[in-house]
């Protein structure tokens, strides 16, 4: 999606003319500015105003090791970390296909939401902008938006044309021996913008406060090219890109292989018609595979291949009315061979129209946005042969047409401060795993069972959220409660069948625990608040103290239980500022213990995690340089994070520093 | 021979001759006038103020500071034959009264003056700032020249600014003219 900028004028007032009568002598006129607003985050709103977009130097000074660790200190945010390579954020408590990740605005086609310990595809090294999008706006994106969307953004097809830009980044740590190394280069030739990027990263096992966990290294690399055609309002461009990603799962002696190629079209034009402000289409193709591997032979073999697009039509704003409607629509097919073949091969289609709107209204202080999305989906089975629970199969069906909607409800109750009331109500597909696994799930050492009759996943959301942005002090506090009447879970039900098959050998499959996938009501709560106290704020030196913490709690209705793997949240204390060029921050967070768990969990202690960080931008002859330098886990503490599905094996990694620099020509 | 003065002209106000021979005058505002805008403050939107013939207009010397960037669309002015009559042209640059603060860039005379997009590439860098355009608008409406008076510290960003001029803006036909136009890149 083309970023939105709104525009509004300043005033100035003017000029001055001189004319000499004996020699034309004219001064010229000045005449009223003409502001750009790149509005990130605030009150300038548009239909598809992401809540929090993360860029330049501020994405640049966060961890980059996976997309997990990236977002994990953003309020409300926790890390479903299976070691250090495969990490999936998961916002207040939802999850896996419950938080939809998209790259570029159409799906990463990965195996990520299968299973806890696949990576996702889109390694952080050639992300430059990552959005969150929460309420309406999210609408365009997934039908299930109570945690929210994130928007992976590569840059690979330009949208403009671009300046030339050429960037070297390295980066060090120590905790995992990292060495990372990327380039990229922009540019345009008359009409043609391009983009080309590549990447190697490389870890070694990774050290705990307990010592070196064995197979957790990693070896990637990646690259991208894309161009476009620009003219005038419109452009078209097309980009190629592949990652592979070699990773361990913390298991012995497993790897996973992973490749992914991905190609990319999208267009867009401003200004078609008296009635759009612009209308954007995008379609990729991803060609995903990963091999798990054990004691080097090929185990199993995760594919997915498919296709997304989509169409966005930005109206143009019709008095108080500005919108964006849109249609979606993708396919992909996925399949498991191998010994962790425990699921059927699935043929999944969706296609959705969906819209989102922000409204004036007559009384100035209120605002209203309200979005919807309606979907079609359906996952067909192959026939399917094999010994489980339910035995062999015939192919099938399953169809489902989930419909979203939500309504903000915007209130400024003075200049400085505004209310925010969101009310949702979401609708999701269950997907191809929950309805038809039937199998050993190495990656969770467990027994799998779908539920072919399992209904759509059902919620309703509401949110209050008050901010102040402006000011020395800023704030924003919200709570929320989410309300599913139908929430699937994995319900642990005894142990897995004994079979004879060689299939089920493996790993002991035979005392695999087993969990079926059921559909229960669930209640999630919580609060998110941060608070800024800028203390000195002057171009060349800043203070501030910042005061932030996040809370949920999931709970199963019926039996008043715990859901499993929710990270109960965290309250901490960040002092930052710039001083003498150089930005700085310290941080001291206090992740609270998790002792309301579910029947077959743990508890986990609350442990403190302090770290700090400091960047600085500086002339290195004729390139911009960026230093930065971060030490995490300062204590060397031992933690475990209650979200991870292998948390006793596996604690957080201990102290760590890490440093880097980017060069821009 | 016309002689006026805006409304809030200024005597103390720099003034370099820049280009003596053809006589025309610049007046160089600072800046630093639109970083606060006054609510109270009159608007002047691109309006044609004067003309000169075009003969002069074509030959004003770009005196290029070192950095400038220039990204000049020359088109050639072949319309000598265009009568100004200065008598005419200069009612409408009947200078500020106390208008309204627009709530868009709503351009008053005719033509097409199309606000850019702020730039991914500028957004996502965290790129912002302010400049100061010289426009010299050819008889056809369309921009002959851009220049950079004052630069917003980023050269890319400059660049764009001018393009987006030069490509895009176009005034009414047979009237030339000087503007200088600031530009503010603003992100939050």
């Amino acid at each position: 999606m083309k970023s939105k900028a709104v525009y509004s004028v300043l005033t100035i007032f003017a000029s001055t003319m001189i004319m000499r009568a004996e020699d034309v002598k004219s001064a010229p006129q000045k005449i009223t500015p003409v502001v750009v607003k790149g509005t990130a985050i605030g009150a300038e709103l548009n239909p598809t105003s992401p809540s929090l977009i993360l860029s330049g130097n501020a994405l640049e000074v966060l961890p980059q090791s996976n997309l997990g660790d990236v977002l994990a200190d953003l309020p409300g945010v926790s890390t479903s970390y299976f070691g250090p390579n495969s990490s999936r954020p998961a916002i207040r408590g939802l999850e896996g296909d419950r938080l939809k990740i998209t790259q570029n605005g159409t799906s990463t086609l990965d195996a990520s939401s299968a299973s806890p310990d696949h990576a996702v595809s889109a390694d952080p090294a050639s992300i430059r902008e990552i959005q969150i999008l929460r309420g309406p706006a999210a609408l365009i994106y997934s039908p299930s938006i109570l945690g929210g969307v994130i928007n992976l953004i590569d840059n690979r097809i330009p949208v403009e044309l671009l300046p030339q830009q050429f960037i070297i980044n390295s980066r060090f740590g120590s905790v995992d021996q990292l060495s990372m190394q990327s380039v990229s280069a922009e540019g345009s030739f008359g009409s043609f913008a391009f983009h080309v990027d590549a990447f190697q990263k490389k870890t070694d096992d990774l050290s705990t406060p307990i010592g070196v966990i064995t197979d957790t290294s990693s070896d990637s690399d990646g690259a991208g090219l894309g161009f476009s055609y620009i003219k005038n309002d419109s452009f078209i461009g097309l980009s190629y890109s592949g990652l592979n990603s070699t990773y361990g799962v913390t298991e012995p002696d497993v790897k996973i292989g992973l490749r992914q190629r991905r190609w990319e079209l999208a267009g867009g034009i401003s200004s078609p018609s008296d009635n759009f402000k612009s209308i954007n289409y995008k379609a990729s193709t991803s060609d995903y595979m990963h091999i798990e591997f054990e004691s080097g032979q090929p185990g199993s073999t995760f594919k997915n291949n498919g296709f997304d697009s989509r169409i966005d039509f930005e109206l143009a704003k019709s008095g108080s009315l500005e919108g964006l409607v849109g249609l979606q629509m993708g396919k992909f097919d996925f399949s498991v061979v191998g010994d962790e073949a425990f699921l059927p091969d699935t043929r999944n289609t969706s296609s959705a129209a969906f819209g989102s709107f922000v409204q004036e209204l007559s009384d100035s202080s209120l605002r209203l946005r309200y979005g919807f999305r309606i979907e079609s989906a359906k996952v067909k089975s192959s026939d399917w042969v094999h010994e489980g629970v339910h035995g062999s199969y015939a192919a099938s069906q399953a169809s489902f047409v989930p419909q979203s909607f939500s309504l903000a409800i915007e209130k400024a109750i003075n200049a400085q401060w505004v209310s925010t009331l969101t009310l949702s109500t979401t609708e999701r597909a269950p997907n191809y795993q929950e309805l038809f696994a039937d199998g050993p799930h190495i990656g969770t050492d467990s027994y799998e069972v779908g539920n072919r009759n399992l209904d759509k996943e059902k919620g309703i959301g509401i949110e209050l959220e008050i901010a102040k942005s402006q000011g020395p002090i800023s704030t924003s506090f919200s709570i929320f409660y989410n309300r599913f009447s139908s929430f699937i879970i994995q319900e642990r039900n005894g142990y897995g069948p004994l079979t004879s098959s060689a299939d089920y050998q493996l790993g002991g499959a035979e005392e695999l625990a087993r969990y079926d996938f059921v559909s229960v009501p669930a209640d999630f709560y919580g609060s998110e608040i941060k608070m800024n106290f800028q203390i000195q704020e002057t171009p060349t030196t800043k203070l501030g103290l910042e005061l932030f913490g996040d809370y949920v709690r999931a709970t199963h209705r019926d039996s008043s239980e715990a859901l499993p793997r929710i990270s109960p949240g965290r309250v901490g204390l960040g002092l930052h500022g710039l001083s003498q060029e150089w930005n700085w921050r310290f941080d001291y967070t206090y992740h609270l213990a998790q002792n309301h768990v579910a029947n077959d969990e743990t508890t986990t202690a609350g442990y403190t995690m302090a770290g700090a960080s400091v960047t600085k931008l500086f002339k290195l002859s004729a390139c911009d340089a960026l230093f930065t330098l971060r030490v995490a886990n300062l204590l060397n503490r031992e933690a475990y994070n209650h979200s991870s599905f292998i948390k006793t094996q596996l604690p957080l990694p201990g102290r760590s520093v890490e440093a880097g620099l980017k060069l821009t020509f | 021979m016309v002689s006026f003065f805006g409304l809030f002209y200024k005597p103390e106000s720099k003034s370099v001759d820049l280009a003596q021979n053809q006589g025309v005058q610049i007046q160089f505002i600072d800046l630093a006038e639109f970083e606060t805008p006054s609510p109270k403050s009159s608007s002047i939107l691109p309006e044609v103020v004067t003309a000169l013939p075009p003969k002069q207009m074509a030959e004003i010397p770009s005196q290029a500071p070192v950095a400038e960037v220039k990204k000049t669309k020359v088109k050639s002015e072949s319309a000598p034959e265009v009568v100004v009559k200065k008598d005419s042209v200069a009612p409408q640059s009947n200078l500020p009264t106390q208008s309204v603060i627009p709530a868009k860039f709503t351009p008053q005379v005719a033509g097409k003056f199309p606000v850019p997009l702020y730039p991914r590439w500028a957004k996502q860098q965290g790129i912002h700032g302010q400049l100061l355009l010289r426009v010299t608008v050819g008889a056809s409406g369309a921009v002959v020249k851009v220049k950079i008076e004052e630069s917003s510290g980023n050269n890319a960003l400059d660049e764009f600014a001018m393009d987006w001029v030069a490509q895009r803006w176009i005034w009414p036909k047979g009237i030339e003219n000087i503007v200088l136009l600031p530009f503010v890149f603003e992100l939050k």
